[in-house]
This record gives structure tokens, sequence and C-alpha cells, in this order.
């Protein structure tokens, strides 16, 4: 390939075919056709470890298992957008009419997600395009630097869905022999008179909606002129215009538009759902029902932190999974039975021996057969293994079941408990249970039911088998769900009973006013003393209770174990521990926290880190500079020790002194090479960013970062 | 720690809110350019300026006698520096007791080498003795008593004498290296009362050894990962990411307010001192060709190492992804192997982002023209903009965009990287990017990074810059100078005779008021009288249009002094001026 370093361009293009590119759409498809198939030899090989069957395997089910996520979660968005779409549709309707003077605006505050709000706009755009009104114009503040720009955008953007039908018979005519689609005849249509005329020719009479993405963005004094235009032209030219605006922050709108403008606007504001809501739903549905692949705990932390500390975006956090469903494929090698189980038995058959010892590598399998020695014969015995493999793994699939279950179980148990143990939602309960919370949070669960009423124990529980009903439907936890039960009906009685009780036998005693006489300090403290060590007459209620306790201690604390003590749970769970070179975790954490700065800073404060020599490893502190290190790193370390100007000539001192070999020499004579390489590693620093030239002093640079 | 994580993250790649773009865009232009003018409009303060005029008076000849004993002998120079320095502290002491504070915190910022000022065994054992040092390094202030001496010399970066190359062998050592050691200071120290110093010295040996501890634990925290594995290759490697995984580089943000409230103290030395002051390019490239580096054998097996991820970029990017290299060093290299491995017979466009003379429309004309094989025109960029978003959304073209330098100078402006992320989020174009200036992240709002849908690849290379600095045309005076005098040897001659007559004049002018500081340039009306009695123009017009070709090629600047006159000066080093006269006379 030809050089692409030249004085004069800075662009260099590589066409893909030297013969002339072709003109028949049939010969482009082909060749793309060819070009995926080399591709996905090219990833093929990209597959460390496997042969070339696992390997197809493990890309096959990548994409199944993407394209099944990005569907649904597309789904879960869509749908919690719903609400908000119908109540945005009702009011556009509603005030179809050119009746009122003021326009009719929608404020749709949508929160700081930025990068989510075009899924919203494209769905709000169909919708009112398919139900309400076909003259839907979006508008974005990149579009529309100025206001010319602006209305021209959106009179084009208005009208253009009346020439789409022209266009479509158009194109079907001749698109045989002509690929290339003529670029749109521009519109006649420039201005707001223009656009009444054509309004008044078109036969649907259906609002003009202009949509404006992002409010904050727009510039003022543009933005107040635009909705005094439209006002106008509502008034003298029944245009019926409407505005929807879509607001980030909670800034006012009186912030943006003068009084004079925003009286022009009939305002309602209307809120879209949280996106940490959002986001609950989103895990709770793509991770806690019966995905194959699960987030590991280490994973979810991080994702979680990326999502709640840094963007509050889903549609990162659905890129970060993308990349962690294809790095969990790509580089694991067992991942190739991170399937449903029906698949299972087949694929097990499929591996091979080299295969079957992949497995045994993994950690969670070692540590079995280290606590089991009478298993020992699976290391040698692949038929055993592979039954034993099977067993596992469906015991695995239905162990994770049972857990998000019990993960809701737990959640609706604990709702509304002082200090929100487990987390306030689902959510929170599923990843604090995942992590392995800690032993002292279940303690003190079951110490707060230990302390609750019977009619409370009994809704707690009513509640948890509402929720058990609407998930379990494979009834899986059936025996669990009758003893739940029992339970709440022995309880039932019991509060029945009371009552009962409670009408016939008199009021208890009072320890603390007793009839007639007045107690002193010492004789009340004397009575509450004896009190206290009179031995509780355990009731039938506290009975049941403890009950209760022990048989939730048993029963559920034995399904919410962390799935990191099942043997072969590396495979479903992304970014288990796992063998170091298998461990995506350290990859995933770069791409959300990236830091190309403090990459930069380690290499040149540190270069062995990265180099990997011994002659520069620091034996200490970071400002240590050894001559060997690279110039650039040397050059670094010296500014680091200057205020804001550095003098270029003792710079240069500085570093012919490291440089120096013998060190008897005493004159300040510098070589020709030493101030090449000085005068290349400034410039590399200036580069970088870290020195400019300043004028201040002759042959000073200023430095631009401070500190080390 | 996770929070202290976060910070850091958030640190390291802020986003920016939408709505405050507008001023974004100042603040990091502002960052990427120049604060020089802020530090131009800043006046001296009134205690500085009080304390500057004592000084100044005995200064000017203090500086005259050093440079004379410099002449004479150059081992001497630091002592006699540092005797001045002693001299000038004392005398402005008095000033600096009704409050000539930021002195203190300067010093702070530069810990001066402790031995020096407090002798080892004069007070307290010597186990308590490391642990102040520490401290000392630690929270930046030595071991002294506030300081007196405002001296012009003390530079930061001492230039070396005898003395520390003495110390020194193969290794500097290690604190502050290339500091010479000032004598005077043992006087001063005794000026703070033992009993003060001792319970200042027991409250810092308390303080550090519970940061001390707080720091280990952080490190043995952040060391928790990887181990276990087969052969040494894989270990290496390990080592090398686990290495790379713990970045703790901690933020102290104190350190910025010391940074700027410090006055600047540099030495007056230039480089004309050295024998060979300005080194041409060629000289550069050439010494340079001859260099040969102590390391080139692990940074061919970090190369080798990112090589191997080749085939992960590849995939991600068919993926939909877009790949973003980052990490010190030129990254040209490795993405140009990526490209003749991976992307040989595929529609690759390489766009040179440290071009200075880049724009987006050459970009666009290459997607367009080069691509698309489109032969119609179009009206403004936006529309081929979206003419291309459309057609690589649309047809099943794919084009690979590789950029050098994303964050290069002609693309490091919000708007152009709006357009490049547009860019990225078009199905049909994959880009590779690379970025090297560190404030870079800065340039991408959440929208952006959204749009580009960037996987971050740690790529330090360790290899020179040398393509992308060729370009730089601000590369210090030696590149700058150098490439002004070649061009103006150039245009000198493609002039005339009276035009080449007027610059002489000019220049003339220039090197008789060499010394003078209050020269602000050749007033235009003597200019011309003096030209029209030479003969060499007959009007003030023509006289303007001879000096338009030298304004033209920035060889010489027109501007007005206070005074309302214009004045024309040559933005050129006195001495080179000379020379050119020289050569020019012969």
């Amino acid at each position: 390939m030809a050089t692409t370093s030249s004085f004069s361009k800075g662009c260099f293009v590589f066409k893909a075919n030297p013969q002339k590119s072709g003109r028949s759409p049939r010969k482009k498809t082909k060749k793309s056709a060819i070009v995926d198939t080399n591709d996905d030899l090219n990833a093929s090989s990209l597959f460390a470890k496997s042969d070339k069957s696992s390997m197809e395997i493990r890309l096959d089910s990548y994409k199944k298992i993407w394209s099944a996520t990005k569907k649904k979660s597309e789904e879960i968005i869509s749908d919690s957008h719903k609400q908000l779409l119908h109540d945005v549709k009702t009011f556009v309707s509603e005030n179809a009419g050119t009746g009122q003077s003021s326009i009719p605006t929608a404020l749709i505050s949508l929160g700081v997600n930025l990068p989510d709000h075009a899924a919203f706009f494209s769905l709000l755009d169909t919708t009112l395009k398919t139900n309400v009104s076909p003259f839907v114009a979006m508008l974005n503040s990149k579009e529309c630097p100025s206001l010319k720009n602006m209305v021209l955008k959106t009179i084009q953007k208005l009208t253009s869905c009346d020439s789409i039908d022209d266009e479509v018979e158009k194109d079907e005519e001749d698109d045989e022999d002509d690929v290339i689609v003529p670029i749109k005849p521009r519109s006649k249509v420039k201005t707001f008179a223009n656009l009444a005329t054509w309004y008044s020719n078109v036969v649907m009479k259906t609002p003009l909606i202009i949509i404006l993405q992002d409010l904050e963005s727009f510039g003022t004094q543009q933005l107040q002129d635009f909705v005094l235009l439209c006002r106008e032209n509502r008034v003298r030219n029944k245009l019926p215009i409407q505005f929807i605006m879509g607001i980030a922050t909670t800034v006012a709108l009186q912030q943006q538009l003068h009084h004079r403008t925003s009286v022009c606007l009939a305002t309602k504001s209307f809120q879209s759902r949280p996106s940490v809501v959002l986001l609950n739903h989103l895990i709770e549905q793509l991770f806690m029902k019966s995905s194959v692949l699960k987030l590991g705990p280490r994973l979810m932390q991080l994702l979680l932190d990326g999502f709640l500390y840094h963007d509050l975006s889903l549609n990162s956090f659905m890129m970060r999974v993308h990349l962690i469903i294809m790095q969990h494929y790509i580089t694991l090698p067992v991942s190739s039975l991170c399937c449903s189980v029906s698949e299972l038995k087949n694929r097990i058959k499929q591996l091979n021996v080299t295969d079957l010892d992949l497995y045994r590598q993994l950690p969670s399998f070692m540590k079995f057969i280290e606590k089991n020695r009478s298993k020992i014969s699976l290391l040698t015995d692949d038929k055993e293994f592979r039954l034993f493999l099977q067993k596992s793994l469906e015991a695995l699939n239905t162990y994770s079941k049972n857990f998000s279950l019990s993960c809701r179980i737990i959640h609706s148990l604990s709702d509304g408990m002082p200090d929100a143990l487990f987390g306030k939602s689902l959510r929170e309960v599923y990843v604090n249970l995942l992590i392995g919370g800690e032993s002292e949070d279940w303690e003190q669960f079951l110490r707060l039911l230990n302390v609750s009423s019977a009619h409370e124990l009994r809704t707690r529980i009513e509640a948890a088998l509402t929720t058990l009903k609407e998930c379990d439907s494979s009834g899986s936890l059936s025996d669990f769900s009758t003893s739940l039960v029992l339970f709440s009906e022995e309880l039932l009685r019991l509060e029945e009973s009371k009552k009962s009780d409670a009408v016939s036998s008199p009021k208890s005693q009072n320890v603390f006013v007793p009839q007639g006489k007045k107690l002193d300090k010492f004789e009340l403290k004397a009575q509450l003393m004896a009190t206290a060590k009179q031995v509780r007459t355990t009731s039938e209620f506290d009975e049941v209770k403890s009950e209760i306790i022990t048989w939730l201690n048993s029963e559920l604390a034995s399904r919410l174990k962390s799935p990191s003590t099942l043997v072969f749970h590396e495979i479903f769970y992304a970014g288990s521990q796992v063998q170091s070179n298998w461990d995506i975790v350290p990859w995933m954490r770069r791409q959300v926290q990236p830091v190309p700065r403090v990459a930069i800073s380690k290499a040149l404060s540190n270069p062995a880190s990265y180099l990997g020599c011994s002659c520069c490893s620091l034996t200490g502190q970071e400002t240590q500079v050894l001559s060997s290190m690279p110039d650039l790193c040397i050059v670094y370390k010296l500014h680091t020790e200057c205020g804001r100007l550095i003098n270029l000539y003792d710079w240069m001192l500085s570093f012919n002194a490291i440089q120096k070999k013998d060190d008897e020499d005493d004159n300040e004579e510098i070589e020709p090479i030493i101030q090449a390489r000085f005068i290349r590693a400034v410039a590399q620093l200036q580069l970088l960013g870290f020195i400019q030239s300043s004028k201040r002093k002759t042959d000073h640079v200023a430095r631009l970062t401070w500190g080390v | 720690m996770a929070c202290e994580d976060k910070k850091r993250g958030s640190l390291a790649l802020p986003t920016i809110q939408e709505s405050e773009e507008e001023l974004d865009n100042v603040i990091i232009e502002d960052i990427l350019r120049s604060t020089r003018k802020k530090r131009e409009c800043r006046t001296p303060s009134k205690k500085d300026s009080s304390a500057e005029k004592k000084k100044s008076s005995d200064s000017s000849t203090r500086k005259r006698s050093s440079r004379q004993s410099a002449e004479q002998a150059r081992e001497k120079i630091t002592t006699l520096f540092n005797h001045h320095d002693d001299k000038l502290g004392r005398s402005i002491y008095t000033v600096s007791e009704d409050g000539l504070t930021s002195e203190e915190s300067s010093d702070a910022f530069q810990p001066i080498a402790d031995e020096e000022v407090m002798p080892k065994g004069e007070y307290g054992d010597s186990e308590d003795e490391e642990v102040v040092n520490r401290a000392a390094e630690l929270f930046g202030f030595g071991w002294k008593t506030p300081k007196k001496n405002k001296s012009t010399l003390r530079t930061p970066l001492k230039t070396p004498t005898s003395v520390a190359s003495k110390q020194r062998l193969n290794k500097t050592p290690n604190k502050t290296p290339l500091k010479t050691p000032d004598r005077g200071r043992k006087s001063t120290t005794a000026q703070t009362p033992q009993t003060v110093r001792r319970q200042l010295r027991n409250k810092i040996v308390k303080v550090t050894s519970q940061v001390l501890e707080a720091n280990s634990d952080a490190e043995s925290d952040g060391s928790e990962s990887d181990s276990s594995s087969d052969d040494e290759e894989n270990l290496k490697q390990i080592k090398l990411k686990a290495a790379k995984n713990q970045m703790d580089i901690s933020v102290n943000t104190e350190d910025y307010f010391l940074a700027q409230s410090s006055a600047v103290h540099t030495s007056d030395r230039t480089l004309n001192r050295l024998n060979n002051p300005r080194l041409s390019q060629e000289a550069v490239d050439s010494l340079m060709e001859n260099f040969d580096d102590c390391h080139s054998k692990e940074k061919i097996l970090l190369m080798k190492e990112y090589q191997q991820q080749f085939l992960q970029w590849f995939f991600l990017l068919r993926e939909g992804f877009n790949i973003l290299v980052y990490g010190l060093g030129s990254k040209r290299y490795l993405i140009d192997e990526f490209r003749t491995r991976l992307l040989d017979g595929k529609n690759v466009i390489v766009v040179n982002g440290y071009f200075p003379g880049l724009t987006i429309k050459e970009i666009f004309n290459s997607l367009t023209d080069g691509i698309l094989e489109h032969s119609g025109g179009f009206s403004s960029p936006v529309e081929q903009l979206e003419f291309i978003e459309q057609e690589f959304t649309n047809s099943k073209v794919e084009a690979y965009i590789i950029i050098h330098n994303m964050d290069g100078p002609s693309l490091q402006f919000s708007r152009e990287q709006e357009i490049l992320c547009r860019l990225a989020a078009a199905p049909g174009l994959h880009v590779v990017a690379s970025t090297d200036h560190i404030n870079t992240p800065l340039l991408w709002d959440q929208r952006k990074l959204s749009q580009a849908k960037f996987v971050y690849f740690d790529c330090t290379t360790f290899a020179p810059y040398s393509e992308e600095i060729s370009y730089e045309n601000s590369l210090l005076v030696q590149q700058s100078s150098t490439l002004g005098l070649a061009s103006l040897v150039h245009v000198f001659a493609s002039l005339t005779f009276n035009a080449k007559a007027i610059f002489i004049l000019i220049a003339q002018r220039q090197l008789e008021n060499n010394n003078d500081t209050n020269y602000h340039g050749f007033p235009f009306h003597e200019l011309y009288s003096d030209c029209r009695d030479k003969m060499l123009v007959n009007s003030d017009l023509t006289l303007r249009a001879q000096l338009t070709e030298f304004k033209d090629h920035k060889l010489l600047r027109m501007r007005r002094t206070a005074d309302g006159t214009e004045v024309l000066h040559i933005p050129l080093e006195n001495n080179q001026l000379e020379e050119f006269v020289q050569k020019h006379q012969e």
C-alpha cells in the first residue's frame, strides 16, 4: 500500500476494488457477500484455544444471544415510554385546532441522559406520524446553527412527507439501472408564506408539529425569534403549529425564553420515567428472567457504577452489555456450553477431549475436586465427566432460576423494613445478594421479622405469595409456596382467635400506672426490674413466628448463596473469577472508565511499568530520574520540578547532566546528539500538551500542567 | 476506595453537560490554546512591587558582577549566587515580616534539600529523621522557617555544577536532582526556636505515620488481581497487564493553587550560550538517525503484544463499534500495520489529524468522491454530511476511516469532533482513531461519546512521534526560527532591488537598536523619508505595497505604538538577523 504521509494533503483514499465500481446493484451485493464470508473467517481466528466447530458454536451463540437481548431491551424501553407517548399524543390531538392564539406546547422533561433521548424521539415521531399527523418536523440544535437554517429545516421537513409518496413511485420505476439516488429536488417551499399556501392545498388538515429535541442547546435569541415567527403565522395564516420540546435539566422555561415569548406558548409539562427506574426494569427483565448469560457480581457492580455515577444512560449501559456478551463468548473457551438447557445435551456430546480438559481447568471445578477427593475419577474418565457436566449445568440452571425467585421473595418480605437491608428496589436486592451480601444483613433481617407483629408478618408473607404466583410459572418452588400458604393461614387463624380473646379477656394490667397510689422513682424501678425478670410466657404466636424464621433460615438462605460457590458457574456468569488470561473484567473496566491521561502520565513517570525492563524500574519514589529511561520520560520528569515557566537552556543542561556518562567531566559543553535528543523530546512533550511555547521570556516555555 | 476510583474515573473522562456546550467550547479552546493573555493582564501586587523596588537597584549591579564571575570561573557560580541570595534574603527579610508570605507557598512547591536545612543528628534520632524527611516530601514542605530570599536566580531547575555532578554516579540522587546545595540556609534555620521545631516535628511524625499506613493499605488493596499461569511469556504479559491495571495516580488539587500562587523564578540564561544554539531540522534528523535506543527490544515486544489485538479490533469494528487507541508514543505504525494486515482491499480513508492544513471538507470529499464516486456537487458541507450518512446507512457500502491524531490541530474543535462522531455513528463507516493530547477527553460530551461507540485500547508504544511533530510549526524556538530564516532567504531572493533595500534598511535599524529595550520598531514615516532620500520609493502607497509582500510572508510585523505611530518590526532573533544582513552584504 502506498505511503500515507505527505506535505500537501492529510487525507488518503484506498478504494476497495481497482476496477470500475459496479454500477449495478447486484454486483455490489455479491461483493459484500464475499466480504462477509471473509470477515467471518477472520473473526474465527480470533477465538483462541479451540477448534473450528466450537468456535463456530460460540460465534453463533454470541450472535443469537446479543440479538435476543437487544430486541428485548428495545421492547422494554419502548414499553416504558408507552404511557408518556400516549399522553403526548392525546395532548397533540386535543389541541389540533387553531382557535387559541397561543401555541400549544408539550414540554417533556427527559432527564440528563441525553444519548437515550434519540430513542424516545424516534418513537414519538413514528407514533405521531401514524396516529395524529404526517406533518412532523424534528429538529435538534446541531442542525440549526442559525434562525435561517432552523426555518428552512422546519419547512423542508414539514413538507417532505408530502413528497415521499411521489418519490417511492419514482423509485419503483427506475431503480433497476440507477443505484445512485438523485438528490432530492430542492423544495420550492422556503418561507412561511410558501408554507401557508402549501398547507392550503393539502387535503388533510392535521396539525403541523415541530419537535425541538434539546431545548437547552438552542440559542436563546434564535429560539425566541422562532417562537414569535411561528406564533405570527399561527394567528395570521391559520397554520395549526404545535410545539413539542424536550428538556434535559430542570431549567425553567423562563430562563430560556423572555416573558414576551413565553406568553405565546400554552404549555403543558410531561415527565418521563427516570432512567434509574428503567434500568431496574431492564436488569429485572434481562438478567433475572430466564436469560442464558448472566452478569457476574464484579461486572454487575462495574456496570452499575458506570451507570449511576457516570452517565445515567441506558444506551451506554446496553453498549457495555453488548461488549460483555461478546467478550464472554470470545475470550472464554468454555463458553460453548453457555446455551439453553435444551441444547446442552447435544453440545456436551460434541465436545472433544481437549475441550473437556478446558472445563476441568475451571477454578470452581478444581475447588470441587479438592473438597470431594472421592470424585477424583472425574479428572480421567471422560464419560463420567460428561455426565457430571450435564448434571451440574442443569443444576446451575435451576439454581439461577430459584435464585432470582428467592430474590423477589426477599424483596417482598423485606419491603418497607427500616434501613432497607437488601436495598429498596428489586434490582438492588438482586445485586446485593449476587455479590454475596454480608451475613449481618441476613441476621438483621431475621431479627426484624422476629419483632414484627402478627398482622405485619402475615401481610409480608402474603405479598411474597403473590409475587411467587406472578413469577413462578413453572412451579419449581411449589413446595415453598405451600409452606408459605400454611404459615399465612396459621397466622390468620391466630389473629382471629386473638381478636376474640381481646373481646373476652379484660384489659391487661398496666405496669406503669397501677391503680390507686402514686409510685415514686425507686418503687417504679424496682417494679420494672421485677417484671423484666419474670419469664415471658411464650404465646402461640411466638411459636409460629420462630417456626417461620427457622424455616426461612434453612430454606431460603440455601437458595440465596452467591453463584460463585457453585461448580461451573464461570460458564453462565460473565466476569466470574477465572484464569487471568480469560478474565474480561479488567478489560471491561477500561471500557467503562477509560483513563487516557493516566496512561500517559503513568508511562512517563514509570516507563518500566509498560516496558517491563529492569533498567528503569523505580526503587520507591515516582520522581526518581534514571539515565536509562527514554528521553521523553527524563525530560518530562525534569519538567515536573518546575513552576509555570521553564528555562530551555537550564532544562537542556539538566538533561545533559543526566545523560553524561563520566562523572568527572565538568564542562557544560553539550554534544549535538544530546541537543537533538532534547529538542525531539521537548517537541513531543508539546504535542502531548504538557508545555507550550511562551513569549514572556526568551527561550522559555510555559508549563500547562501542575503537580507531579 | 471505590468512591475514590470513581472520582478518578470521572476526572480522566469528564462528561460534559450538553446544555453548557457553549461554555465548554470556550473552556476547551482556552485549555488547548493559551492562557498567556491572562498572565499578561495580571499586575504585580503592591507588596511585590515595593519589594522589587528595594531590590532592583542593587540586584542589577549584582547581576553584572555575577556575570563577570561566571565568565571567570564557572564552578563558582552557584556559590557566588548563593552568597548573593543570602545577602539579598536578609535585606528583604525586613520587608517580609509585614506579610510577604507568598514565598512560603513557593517553597512548599519546591521542597529544598532536607539534609542541607536540617543536618542529620542535630535534633532527635535518625529514625525520626527519616520519617520527617518522608513527611517533607509527602506534604511538600521542608523543614525550615519561612524563607525570605526572593531572588531571580533561584531557578527551580538549577543548572548542575561540579558540586552536583560529583555526587551523581550513573544515577542521579533520588530527591530533587540537579539542585545546587544552598549553603546560606543553615543560618536562617536557626531563627525558629528549638522548642517550636520539636513540637512541629513530633506532629509531623505522627501525621506521617498515619498517612503512610493509609497509603500502604491502598496499595495492598490495588494489587488484588491476577495470579497463576503456565509459561514464562504469559507470566510476563500478565505482569505487564497488572501494572497497567493499577494506575493509581492521585491528584492533589492543592498543587494547583501552589503552582499558581508562586512567583516564577527562572534564570536569565538563553540558548545563545550554546555553541550551536539553533539546530536545523535536517541536522536533528540526521543526528537522531545514528542514535540507538536502548529499549528497542522492549518496544518491539510491546508492539507485538498490541498486534495480537488486531483481530479483536477488526471483530469489534464489524460489530458496529469504533476503536480508539490511546497511550504514550506514536500509534501511527501500529495502526498502519493494522491497515495493511486486515484492511487490505477494502475501502479505507486515512486521515492525518496532525496535518495542519487538514479540513473536514477534505474528509467529506474523500468519502464522496473517492469511495462513493459521487459526481454531483453539494451546496453546503451540511448537505454533504447528510448525503454521506444516508449512503452509508442505507446502501451496503462500507468504509474504514483511520484517523491518526483525532485531536490534531485542525480537528481539536467541538464542531469537527461533532462531525467525526456523527460519521462514526453511521453503520457503514468504521473508525479507528488515535489520540495523544492529554486534554482530549474534554472534547467529548456524553452525546458524542455515545454516538462514537468507542472501544478503548491502551497502546503505549513509546515510539517517537517523528511524523507527527514534523509538521508542528510552533516547534519551539529551534525549528521555528530556522524556518523563519530559511523562508526569509527564499522570499528575499525573489524580490526587486528596491524592496531588498527597504528590508535591509529596517533590519539595520533594528540591529542598531539592539540593546535598547524601548525600541519598538522602525516608525513608518521615518522609513518613508529614508526611502525617499535613497530614491527607493516615490510615494507612501508604493512603500506600503512593498511592505505588504513581507507582511504576507510574516517577515515583518506592523503595529501601532502608544502614541499612535506605526512601527515596523522584524520578528527574528537579533543574531539571526545579523547573520542574514552579513550574508546579504557579502
